[in-house]
């Protein structure tokens, strides 16, 4: 062996000792831990268990706490976003597994088909807006891009509530946004919160109302967190207001924040506001980010006529001091205090703002100015039961379809068919390894993309073998047979992966999630492929013939 | 060593004959039954698999949602009773629906006095006092009302009537999770649903026919109070509609999932569809030029367009509907028949460098005759994991892979029978436009 054989050996044994590792947090033993609430029933604790028989799954219960370990087969997203909606679960989360703190490996990303959740389409509406414009012309394609961005943050906030673990809010073109909600559990009540049109308002806050519910809370509240889901956090303000014996022209509501890097918000403590709305949403005509007078951000807007009056009264100097909060859709985002009256129907907001803050400060702004209406025109939803279904069934096909073509190989090539069974097995390793290393969503036509691969893989195999055959029929020594064989038929396997890989591409174009999960499943599949075939087979061929004495091949 | 040389091209008018009868066929059967049918994708309307209990057949679910005229088809075993209901497009929507209903009252009704609010009906397990409920739901402007049996404990909740309306703070989500919050024993009966207070005593039947005849449910009504009120409750969309009807004929259903597409989605999906393939085609004859020659596109697409239009004429004849998935498999076999072909192609290029004594049609021949043994064998593998698939793969991958599988099978065919063929034909149609 030459030393860059040793080389090239080593190297491939590496690639696929770092396959196999990535593809762990997959297939490999997964944990999950579900809380149950401290006053489920033995019934629905048993439903739990019942979910988890002990033949696939080992299961420890210690008082609320069960915990479930199984195969990434039988213990994946969809299983625990089922498990989600069982009654009285507080909630369920998988482990991470060590395979993803050592190599940043990941587990494959389940599509909405597979782990079951929401899709929807939203479309914007801006008819409104052209005609309330003054010179009634239609928007521009930037003008409406713009504005479709801004509703994003409205959507944002909305969504928030249903306590969705990762929700992708993104725009689509220059006038819709399209959202992914994997499991979420009340796609009606979704669908309601986005149907409703977005209030933004601009609100005093009263301060001493304010410090009385703060206190009322470290008093009162003894969890660690506030609470996230939306009916006990009501039911806590209610007991705020009745606590500190709020008047009537004072109501209770929480500040949010979005966390750094997060596309989530959090309550973070309660503020009181006037119920007298100080300043609408609309009462703003425009909304920029621009620089204080000591270079740091800030967000300017201007008012409206009408609003340039209300403007002054709110910013008139016995409010001087006060802070006026901005609230969109119930939920108070910031509050900006006031030190200057403003007549001009000119200002601007300015703190130690990141350009995030800014950002998203601006888009309330300019979102509450001109209210966007969004309308659903596209929704999927699939329940996490038929998610795991498309699951089993996938991983069926693909094993019957990998197990028939590897058997016919076998029978067909003998030796050499063994070989390129075990390029078979290494190829689907790589493809998965590829998705889930690059973040790739699996979905159901992606299973499809696998299961293809598998029959098209082996067409560069069939190719070589038959190019050797006829090489060894005209008389060829092995080696040459084996160097011809690979030479010869490396064209056409260029060429055909190719022009099924334009296809792929165009595939991948089209729009909708499950298409590009397979155009995608089929790329990586193909060059993974070629790259099997092209190079560890060869190899393998290549030590084979090292041998001098073989005047056969087993082919 | 001698090998038989099969004269494949000397049967390609045969061929030709072939595909064409098998184009008729699958087209006049395709007419005579449905046409070539688009699915939810591309027209938009709704898709919805549900599991149904014991003894349910497709029938009865037709009948019973017979106003929204569905196909419904049951899928997977018999005894897991899962229906596939799709309905193709209506332009209603719940807002328009309320919009149409608060018109037709003021229509008929032009004296009286309409208020409207979403509103929420509650029933309590324990006795309780109407205080008590006002005590809780004190911050958000919400009007209580007991309803009904006095032994029952009913209310509606509703925004009360203030000063300034824009100031109200009242809104059902609120009101609801207060209620949640603060009353273990209270049954939210229906949320989402839309209330009418009257003020002049008005006939109560024709109002409820009224109400009804727009598809909304009535959940409660009394005229005879002042003020009088109708609460009747609109499903979001077409889907919730089915859902509702379904329970309620069938009992306790679970709806594995919901697809609902709307119009705009449809042609947009069909645009950018009909759009990649022409894309498709040209970046692939661009690619076969500049590899091969130009002959060898025309043949190639002759063959990718032979096999693409026969899988549409397939799924028109066998009533398969047009959906994503399918689409994706016709630009599948798309790629996958230029595949087959490239390798012969491959071969009588490397074979017209060689053997220079022998005539192209005999090169031809020979080419594909020796790239036979891979053509079948590829493409039985090929075959061998989508009938796996086909198999297996449940019910969101079952057109799919049939619609390949019959493209695949074309594809052998064509490969063969039409590629070769075609580019001969060319050079002779091209030889004699010259001359």
């Amino acid at each position: 062996m030459t030393r860059g054989m040793v080389y090239k050996l080593i190297f491939i044994l590496l690639l696929i000792a770092f396959s196999i590792i990535l593809v762990l947090p997959t297939v490999g033993e997964r944990t999950m831990r579900i809380a149950m609430n401290s006053d489920a029933t033995v019934e629905q604790v048993n439903a739990v268990k019942e979910k988890f028989p002990a033949t696939t799954y080992t299961l420890i219960q210690k008082g609320n706490v069960i915990t479930v370990t199984g195969s990434g087969r039988n213990l994946n997203d969809a299983v625990m976003n089922d498990v989600r909606t069982f009654p009285g679960i507080m909630n369920a989360v998988m482990l991470k597994h060590w395979a993803e703190d050592l190599v940043l490996a990941k587990k494959i990303n389940l599509g909405l088909d597979l782990q079951g959740g929401m899709h929807l389409v939203l479309q914007a509406d801006f008819n409104k807006i052209e005609s309330k414009s003054v010179d009634k012309k239609k928007l521009s394609e930037k003008e409406k891009t713009e504005l479709t961005h801004q509703a994003l943050e409205l959507i944002r906030n909305r969504i928030d509530k249903f306590g969705v673990a990762e929700p992708s809010i993104r725009p689509r073109g220059s006038d819709a946004i399209e959202l992914q909600l994997p499991g979420v559990k009340d796609p009606r009540a979704v669908k309601k919160a986005i149907g409703t049109t977005g209030q933004v308002e601009y609100r005093l806050v009263d301060e001493e109302y304010s410090n009385k519910a703060r206190v009322w809370i470290q008093q009162n509240f003894h969890e660690k967190k506030l609470p996230e889901d939306t009916d006990r956090l009501d039911k806590l303000l209610a007991d705020i207001t009745a606590g500190i014996k709020l008047p009537r022209n004072l109501e209770a509501l929480w500040d949010w924040e979005r966390p750094r890097d997060t596309q989530k918000l959090i309550p973070v403590y309660p503020i009181v506001l006037q119920r007298q709305v100080a300043i609408a949403g609309t009462d703003i005509s425009k909304a920029w980010i621009g620089n204080d007078e000591y270079g740091g951000l800030a967000v300017h807007f201007t008012t409206t006529a009408e609003g340039a009056t209300k403007f002054a009264d709110v910013t008139a100097k016995k409010n001087w001091g006060k802070r006026l909060a901005i609230v969109i859709d119930d939920k108070v985002r910031s509050a900006p205090k006031l030190n200057v009256q403003i007549t001009s129907g000119q200002a601007m907001i300015s703190g130690s703002f990141t350009y995030e803050e800014v950002n998203t400060l601006t888009r309330i702004i300019k979102e509450g100015a001109l209210p966007v209406d969004l309308r659903i025109i596209e929704e999927r939803t699939v329940g996490p039961s038929l998610g795991q279904d498309s699951i089993e069934s996938g991983i069926k096909a693909v094993l019957l379809g990998l197990a028939a073509v590897m058997i016919f190989m076998i029978l067909y090539y003998k030796v050499a068919g063994l070989i390129a069974d075990i390029g078979l097995m290494l190829n689907t390793i790589f493809q998965v390894a590829i998705l889930s290393w690059l973040g790739f969503t699996l979905t159901l036509p992606g299973i499809a993309g696998i299961i293809l691969t598998v029959g098209m893989a082996v067409d560069a195999n069939v190719l070589i073998y038959e190019r050797m055959k006829e090489e060894l029929r005209s008389g060829k020594s092995v080696r040459m047979a084996v160097s011809l064989g690979f030479d010869r038929a490396f064209w056409a396997i260029f060429d055909s992966n190719l022009t099924t890989l334009i296809s792929a591409f165009v595939l991948a174009q089209f729009g909708t999630g499950p298409i590009k999960g397979f155009a995608v499943t089929l790329t990586i599949g193909l060059i993974a492929s070629m790259f099997v075939a092209l190079y560890i087979t060869r190899f393998t061929y290549e030590m084979i013939s090292l041998n001098k004495k073989i005047r056969r091949l087993s082919i | 060593m001698k090998e038989r040389i099969i004269p494949f091209l000397e049967y390609r008018y045969i061929a030709y004959g072939l595909s064409l009868t098998l184009f008729v066929v699958f087209l006049t059967v395709g007419i005579v039954t449905k046409g070539l049918v688009l699915g939810v994708d591309f027209v938009g309307g709704q898709k919805i698999i549900a599991k149904f209990g014991k003894g349910v057949n497709e029938l009865q679910i037709r009948t019973a949602l017979s106003a929204y005229n569905p196909t419904v088809q049951q899928i997977g075993e018999a005894d897991s009773h899962e229906f596939i209901i799709s309905t193709k497009l209506q332009e209603d929507t719940s807002a328009t629906t309320d919009e149409k209903i608060r018109e037709s009252l003021t229509a008929k009704y032009p004296k009286a006095k309409f208020q409207d609010i979403d509103a929420l009906l509650i029933s309590v397990r324990d006795a309780i006092e109407v205080n008590k409920l006002n005590a809780v739901l004190t911050g958000v402007d919400a009007e209580v009302r007991k309803i009904g049996d006095p032994a029952k404990n009913e209310f509606i909740i509703y925004k009360k009537e203030t000063a300034d309306k824009k100031k109200s703070r009242y809104s059902s989500d609120k009101a609801e999770g207060l209620i949640r919050g603060s009353f273990e024993k209270a049954d939210i009966l229906n949320s989402l649903s839309f209330m009418i207070v009257f003020d002049n005593p008005l006939d109560e039947n024709a109002l409820t026919g009224l109400v009804k005849k727009y598809g909304a449910a009535v959940m409660k009504s009394d005229s005879v109070a002042r003020p009088g009120y109708i609460i009747y409750k609109i499903a979001m969309d077409e889907s919730d509609q089915i859902k509702s009807a379904l329970e309620k004929k069938f009992g306790s259903i679970s709806i594995l999932s919901t697809e609902n597409v709307g119009p705009a989605v449809g042609s947009y999906l069909s645009k950018s569809a009909l759009k990649l393939i022409i894309v498709a085609i040209l970046l692939m004859t661009i690619y076969l030029a500049y590899r091969f020659e130009f002959r060898y596109s025309v043949g190639a697409m002759a063959a990718v367009l032979h096999d693409v239009i026969l899988s549409v004429a397939f799924c028109g004849f066998t009533g398969v509907e047009i959906n994503i998935p399918v689409v994706a498999a016709l630009l599948t076999i798309f790629g996958y028949s230029v595949n087959d072909t490239i390798v012969i192609f491959d071969r009588i290029r490397e074979s017209t460098q060689i053997e220079t004594k022998i005539s192209f049609v005999d090169i031809v021949n020979k080419s594909i005759t020796i790239t036979m043994s891979r053509t079948i064998l590829t493409s039985f593998l090929t075959i061998l994991t989508v009938f796996a698939l086909f198999l297996l793969g449940g019910e969101g991958l079952n057109d799919f892979a049939m619609v390949l599988l019959f493209g695949m099978f074309v594809g052998v065919y064509s490969t063969v029978y039409i590629a070769s063929p075609v580019v001969i034909s060319w050079e002779k149609l091209m030889m004699k436009i010259k001359s």
